[in-house]
């Protein structure tokens, strides 16, 4: 699809899912041709340029996300390698995109879906979550493992 | 089929072949759209071709219309969602207009909304002069 931000430091994406569209994606999710996923959306603007945010997502992650699980803020404020790509497009032809890293706690908060925003996706089209490390790591919990010594229980 | 009419439409330069396409109809009836300015200006209705040369590879049939509605609940449920969940979109405002085949072909093109149309816009025209804000 070409309707869709290219950022060259990511190489080619691919749009995998649209969630909002208003004259073009405004919040979607996207993958480059090594297969890593990146959730987008239409930030800011002024008068020179419309700003975009891109976090990288694994799967797990942007499964959580799709489901509401992890909230549309906390996407990209609280991302899972804590930090956001921020595109800045220019009205003006010819003048070139500019790319920055930003932190993920550091981005204003009036360019951030409002917390609590959730998407509500009922059907699964991406890879169920399978390793539970990878989800330890992308819900940024603790893992805690536990041992059950059930040949000592009562028997009934 | 278009009619006689809208034959005589001339269009951007950078519009791809087949644009608008062939099932699209002539613009006409109410329409809702978000706009910046109050009252709409010529820059509220610029294609994403047109208001960011250079981002897009080549001009397509979709980036080169621009998003209308024609139910009012649909737009007043999308912008709902919009305000909460795109910071570019919040300070937005809908317009309502109303479309006459000289002012080019619309399609039904639905997205989460039942009621989005790809609207395309001819040169010489001016919309932004049958639209009026009417929500903040």
């Amino acid at each position: 699809m070409v309707n869709i931000l290219n950022i060259p430091e990511l190489g080619e994406l691919e749009i995998v899912e649209i969630y909002e569209y208003y004259d073009q994606p405004v919040l979607y999710s996207c993958k480059n041709a090594s297969g890593h996923y990146y959730l987008v959306v239409a930030a800011a603007e002024d008068d020179q340029f419309l700003t975009w945010l891109c976090v990288a997502v694994s799967t797990e992650r942007l499964n959580l996300i799709r489901s509401g699980k992890i909230d549309l803020h906390d996407a990209f404020a609280d991302s899972e390698n804590r930090y956001a790509i921020q595109v800045r497009v220019p009205y003006q032809k010819h003048a070139p995109v500019q790319t920055d890293f930003i932190q993920s706690d550091q981005i204003p908060e009036d360019m951030l879906p409002l917390p609590g925003e959730c998407l509500d996706i009922e059907i699964e089209t991406l890879p169920v979550v399978s390793n539970v490390e990878e989800i330890v790591k992308s819900t940024k919990q603790e893992r805690l493992n536990l041992t059950f010594n059930l040949s000592e229980g009562p028997k009934t | 089929m278009r009619n006689e009419r809208t034959t005589e439409l001339q269009w951007p330069d950078y519009y791809p072949e087949n644009c608008p396409p062939e099932t699209a109809e002539p613009a006409s009836g109410t329409v809702y759209r978000l706009v910046q300015n109050d009252p709409p200006q010529a820059e509220d209705f610029q294609s994403s071709w047109e208001e960011f040369p250079g981002r897009f590879p080549e001009p397509t049939i979709i980036n080169s219309g621009v998003s209308v509605y024609t139910d009012p609940q649909d737009i007043d449920r999308l912008f709902e969602r919009l305000k909460n969940r795109i910071g570019h979109l919040r300070n937005r405002k809908t317009a309502r207009g109303e479309l006459n085949p000289m002012l080019g072909m619309i399609q039904n093109t639905p997205s989460h909304e039942k009621s989005h149309h790809t609207w395309w816009i001819p040169i010489g025209t001016e919309p932004w002069l049958v639209f009026k804000v009417i929500s903040e």
